[in-house]
């Protein structure tokens, strides 16, 4: 049983981290436009050429 | 492509690949320009995009509106936004992103596919954003500038996903701690994770949950129980009793189910919320339309000004191509009106000058002057506007049915608790537990979760296909309807001139001559018959024509070899427009010119005849015209010579009648149908008149938008079905005490997890 001193503070932590990842993701804009990324996954990068994005 | 073929045949355009008639490989200049600006960048990759990538819409010719968009330059931002039509697939991202190449000074381009909202950043330094504009338009996606969202729905729309991940996490780990417990944990452990979970529980109830509480508080303060209420009830009392029990010391706490509830109806909600966004980020019209410049004709010349500037008595130049922005007297010679907009007239109308011009119609031969005698609202688009508006108010809200069955069943379980506690009442603890399992057990969460969710899954359905859907209302209504009343113009015909018939002698004198003639006109008429002879005879090339004249309203006329020629309308009471070909006077060739009939029109009209749906025509062109197109297509019931508001009147008086037609031209007759379904115009003006929109050319969408609604109908009341046995079953033991309130906990969410799945798989594989 004393596991659980281990293992449920590690469980508390990863969900912490995921939520903290999570928040970070919608700050950063993530969530806004949720149909176009997708696409762009399909368009190729002219050889020789920067990222088409920044 | 078709490269070095017969000059006239029938080609796709090697820029937007649609078909067209005529020399060469573009089916415009425009096209042409777009292409060789292309060879240039060296970016042929577009067209191998375009070929090999699905189409997510509507494809539309890119036909530059060359609309002036210098108003855009009153804005000091450098960033704006740009509603664009004609946005289809994965070519358009590619080439949209790529703005800052072709354009000096765009910093940023970002299209939203999902919105068709282009955002783009520019260098004011550099460049300004009319050129921006106009460089779209030509590219053929006609942007309209909206209004960017302000930073207050930005923010809602963040702490919605906050509050979604904060009932995520905490749910998840709630479980977890629950799983030990059914399990069998006990003791110190049990304990622990008992008040552990109690922790966790905090932030859903204290956080995540707050807009159940401000809704059902918000409709408590209107007097009414809103579909919430019997949720924030047993989130309270499963909270209070968890707590109760905690304290006791004992281990009947329901935190995982009702943070596993909250977590659920917010995640719901929100897709339910996106998916209403995308589709509604229309810009207001109106408002784009005052904005517009117009060319206002002064002592010195003309000069652009703005359309709220212009007042009665000034004269506006108006080019061939481009919109009437007012009501106003032809002051110059003659016109040609197409009126397709206001009237649904199909053929072009001749006017002389004197006669009154109305806003919203389109010029469509040679520029003209005009002299405003109305503007803005006073005009008759302005008044049919301002006419759907106000019928638009009297709809019914999306929410009205369930929040019916959810208000009377709120008020059943609440009354049923109550009395069940009651009943108990010596033995409060006993009366409690029973009715507490029946508050969880019996949460209407179908109401809650699942018709909203079915919903989603309609809408977005049909807006992959092209067909955009105000609210699951309106799908809901269409299964009610039981009369569907098509507009004749553009919606059950093609909207386009055509030649039906040709009846000459043998030989090709007539079509020689009629394509030398009308050759040199612009008038729509004369376009399609040109089209006509082209595609009939190739060989064919237009003769030297000598005393070439042509006479508004009647036709043209010409000296060809020695013999004198005319071209000119035959007046008859017919379906159709007969055009005669005449040689010396004499008669030698009859044309019928009509608009042609979709030709999916009659399978369409079988498909609903067979759902027990009676149809019927009504159309503001001609008696005969209206008959004739009717018969074709199978319709019992035409009605011609209608103006819109006939229209509207005659359709108050049909119970569960569905409307199809223009969106701009029958605004007033589709918001007056209990279903308003809009084939052409812009979406814009569609949505603010009608239910329905339909992005796809042609009728047959209207089979996907019937069968998605009778899908939409017959799965929720499944789902009732399911959802209702499954709740008096649970009401049932409830009350009987045979459910223990943390078994009601399991139960409930798994209720819920059930319809879901079973909405799912009801949807599983049903491209419609």
């Amino acid at each position: 049983m004393t596991i659980l001193f281990l293992l449920v503070p590690l469980a508390l932590l990863l969900g912490g981290t995921a939520l903290y990842g999570f928040f970070y993701a919608v700050k950063s804009d993530q969530y806004e436009d949720l149909d176009t990324p997708p696409y762009k996954a399909l368009l190729d990068n002219p050889p020789g050429k920067d990222t088409l994005d920044d | 492509m078709k490269q070095g073929e017969a000059s006239l045949a029938r080609a796709n355009c090697l820029h937007c690949g649609l078909p067209f008639h005529g020399a060469g490989q573009f089916c415009c200049g425009g096209c042409e320009t777009i292409y060789s600006l292309f060879k240039e960048k060296g970016w042929s990759e577009f067209y191998r995009i375009r070929d090999t990538s699905p189409s997510l819409g509507v494809r539309r010719r890119p036909i530059a509106s060359g609309k002036n968009y210098s108003f855009l330059n009153e804005s000091e931002n450098s960033e704006m936004e740009f509603f664009l039509e004609g946005i289809h697939c994965i070519s358009c991202l590619w080439l949209l992103e790529r703005l800052p190449e072709l354009l000096e000074g765009v910093k940023q381009a970002r299209l939203n596919m999902g919105t068709s909202i282009l955002r783009v950043s520019i260098d004011r330094n550099v460049t300004a954003f009319s050129p921006v504009a106009e460089l779209l338009d030509k590219l053929g996606y006609p942007p309209s500038p909206v209004q960017p969202e302000g930073p207050s729905r930005k923010s809602e729309n963040r702490r919605f996903l906050f509050r979604i991940g904060v009932a995520a996490v905490c749910a998840g780990n709630i479980m977890l701690l629950a799983f030990a417990q059914y399990a069998g944990l006990s003791g110190w452990g049990g304990k622990l994770f008992a008040w552990l979970s109690a922790a966790l529980a905090v932030p859903v109830l204290g956080y995540a949950a707050t807009p159940f509480y401000i809704e059902t508080i918000r409709a408590l303060r209107a007097g009414r129980l809103s579909i919430d209420f019997p949720i924030v009830l047993a989130l309270l009392a499963g909270a209070v009793a968890s707590v109760v029990n905690l304290w006791n010391g004992s281990d009947a706490v329901y935190f995982d189910s009702v943070s596993l509830l909250v977590f659920l109806l917010l995640s719901s909600r929100y897709l339910l919320r996106r998916m209403q966004e995308a589709q509604f980020r229309a810009s207001p019209l109106l408002s784009y339309l005052h904005s517009n410049l117009v060319r206002k004709k002064s002592a010195r010349g003309t000069e652009p000004i703005s359309l709220a500037k212009v007042r009665i008595g000034d004269t506006l130049l108006v080019n061939a191509g481009e919109k009437i922005p007012a009501d106003g007297i032809l002051r110059t010679g003659r016109a040609h009106v197409d009126m397709k907009l206001l009237t649904g007239e199909s053929l072009p109308v001749a006017h002389l000058a004197g006669d009154t011009l109305l806003a919203g119609t389109t010029n469509l031969a040679s520029p003209i002057e005009i002299e405003v005698t109305a503007i803005g609202n006073e005009t008759r688009l302005g008044d049919i506007l301002g006419r759907v508006s106000a019928e638009g108010a009297l709809r019914t809200p999306l929410a009205e049915f369930s929040d019916r069955v959810g208000r009377r069943f709120t008020l059943l379980v609440s009354l049923l608790a109550a009395g069940t506690f009651l009943w108990f009442l010596p033995d409060s603890a006993q009366g409690a537990n029973r009715a507490l399992a029946l508050v969880i057990v019996a949460c209407p969460c179908v109401l809650a979760f699942a018709i909203p969710f079915v919903g989603t899954l309609s809408l977005r359905r049909l807006s992959q296909e092209g067909i955009f859907v105000k609210n699951a209302a309106a799908l809901e209504a269409l299964n009610s309807v039981r009369h569907v009343v098509f507009d004749k113009t553009g919606t059950l015909t093609q909207g386009l001139f055509q030649v039906n018939r040709w009846l000459s002698e043998p030989g090709d004198a007539g079509k020689s001559a009629a394509l030398s003639l009308e050759w040199k006109s612009s008038h729509p008429v004369a376009k399609a018959l040109v089209r006509f002879i082209q595609a009939e005879n190739l060989a064919l090339a237009p003769l030297e024509v000598a005393d070439f004249r042509e006479t508004t309203g009647s036709g043209v006329s010409g000296k060809i070899g020695g013999d004198f020629y005319e071209v000119r309308k035959i007046p008859l009471d017919s379906a159709e427009n007969n055009i005669g070909v005449f040689r010396n006077k004499k008669l030698i060739a009859r044309v019928s010119l009509g608009d042609a009939l979709r030709p999916e029109a009659p399978s369409v009209v079988g498909f609903l005849r067979e759902r027990g749906i009676e149809t019927s025509l009504l159309s503001g062109d001609t008696e005969a015209a209206t008959k004739y197109a009717a018969r074709q297509a199978g319709i019992p019931q035409a009605i011609g010579n209608l103006s819109p508001e006939d229209k509207a009147e005659l359709l108050k008086a049909i119970p569960n009648a569905a409307m199809v037609g223009d969106g701009a031209n029958d605004a007033i007759a589709l918001a007056a149908a209990r279903v308003g379904i809009a084939t052409e115009g812009s979406m814009e003006i569609a949505l603010r008149s009608s239910d329905i929109y339909i992005g796809r050319r042609g009728l047959a969408p209207l089979i996907s938008l019937f069968k998605a609604a009778d899908l939409y109908q017959t799965t929720i009341r499944r789902n009732l079905l399911v959802s209702a046995s499954y709740n008096s079953l649970g009401a049932l033991l409830a009350i009987m005490g045979l459910i223990h309130p943390l078994v009601a906990a399991v139960l409930m969410p798994l209720s819920s997890l059930s319809v879901f799945a079973f909405t799912l798989w009801q949807f599983r594989g049903r491209q419609s």
